[in-house]
């Protein structure tokens, strides 16, 4: 294999996955910076298979650069594929009623859905405009998200009922099931602790987007996170206190919330991935 | 602050400079530190295309040896960020100093 073919596959392994019109700006821009970098070392006296080992070298693994390249052309994708799971977890808030009898099933769908959202959110926020407390709520929200699926599912195997029910299903089903006549175990107890986390994420994250989010719909996202944060915070207390009204009251609180914070996310996502650029031509001619 | 992070405040600085090139940049950066930041240069385009996505770069083609090719110049936004890197670089590396020194953090 000569050197050019040897670059070729380089090219392509760095480049896999990503649409064509990018594929090709970013082949034309690495095969430019590749003849610059194999001509300043054959300029040293390097051998043409020398220097060509050299360039490759200084480009590094062509996963890593395809990992990376990915991470900022396909950021497009991401986004429209968060408003799609958004808008379903949107759904999945309203119908919740119609899986009361499936919580494990319900819960598993909840959290997949939740994890790539956040996630999505994440990729959003975080830029080196945004401080990096916006990485630190999120990872409270996840941690508080799957500290409340973890317990919330060891209460249902354990036949303690309510758990997963109370964290994620709506407050019709929460009445119904009159669910907090039970004594408080350890399993509410780090259960409520991973609520108080994940609604202390939201809570931050209100924060911090009243300060120096770059997104649309900053004020009205601000709001229904608060408030779907307290939310989150009495209905913990809720169960650490075991009164049945202030969770299904709370329940409600942070349902209504809920329901807000995901249409907005959805608008949020749907704008995020208009303004990504995935055309590579879009500066101008010098 | 890690590499990562310092990339694109030596990018933004380079840029500030004038309008350049991926290659032109790496070689700055490389020249510049003596050799120290040794980055792999594959991870260079990831970075400036994402700071084009924002904004803080934009791109223009010129003709150079009968191809087109993309250079890079800073916008107002990018001149702003680079001033901001500038002043987190500079009280992120008067604390290690600090600590090194084994002064009492002020």
């Amino acid at each position: 294999m000569n050197n050019q073919q040897d670059f070729q596959r380089w090219l392509s392994s760095a480049t896999r996955g990503l649409p064509s019109p990018i594929k090709s700006m970013i082949c034309d821009e690495l095969a430019a910076h590749y003849d610059d970098a194999f001509a300043e070392q054959r300029g040293l006296g390097l051998l043409p298979v020398e220097a060509h080992r050299a360039v490759l070298a200084q480009l590094g693994s062509p996963h890593a650069t395809r990992r990376a390249l990915c991470a900022v052309h396909l950021a497009r994708r991401q986004f429209l594929w968060a408003a799609v799971v958004t808008m379903i977890s949107l759904v999945e808030i309203i119908i919740g009623a119609l899986f009361a009898f499936q919580p494990l099933l319900f819960t598993l769908f909840g959290i997949g859905c939740g994890m790539y959202v956040l996630e999505s959110l994440r990729k959003l926020l975080e830029s080196p405009r945004t401080s990096a407390r916006v990485g630190t709520a999120i990872t409270m929200i996840e941690i508080g998200l799957l500290g409340a699926a973890a317990f919330g599912t060891l209460g249902i195997l354990g036949s303690y009922q309510y758990p997963i029910i109370i964290v994620f299903a709506d407050p019709l089903v929460l009445a119904r099931f009159d669910p907090y006549l039970q004594p408080l175990t350890f399993v509410h107890f780090i259960l409520a602790l991973s609520i108080i986390m994940n609604g202390s994420g939201w809570l931050l994250l209100a924060d911090i987007l009243g300060v120096d989010a770059p997104i649309h719909f900053r004020g009205l996202l601000r709001s229904s996170l608060l408030v779907n944060g307290l939310g989150l915070v009495g209905l913990s207390l809720g169960i650490l206190i075991r009164n049945s009204a202030v969770i299904i009251q709370m329940g409600l609180v942070l349902t209504i919330a809920g329901l807000f914070r995901q249409a907005f996310l959805v608008l949020i996502f749907v704008r995020a991935a208009r303004q990504s650029s995935n055309n590579p031509w879009r500066g101008s001619h010098a | 602050m890690n590499f990562r992070g310092s990339l694109t405040l030596l990018i933004l600085f380079v840029l500030s400079k004038g309008p350049n090139h991926g290659y032109q940049i790496a070689k700055a950066i490389k020249q510049q530190s003596d050799g120290i930041l040794d980055f792999k240069e594959g991870t260079l385009y990831p970075t400036l295309h994402g700071l084009e996505q924002q904004g803080m770069i934009e791109v223009f083609e010129q003709a150079e040896n009968g191809r087109s090719r993309r250079y890079y110049r800073l916008t107002q936004d990018g001149r702003a960020l680079l001033d901001q890197e500038r002043d987190e670089w500079a009280r992120y590396s008067s604390a290690v100093d600090n600590v090194l020194k084994g002064a009492q953090p002020s």
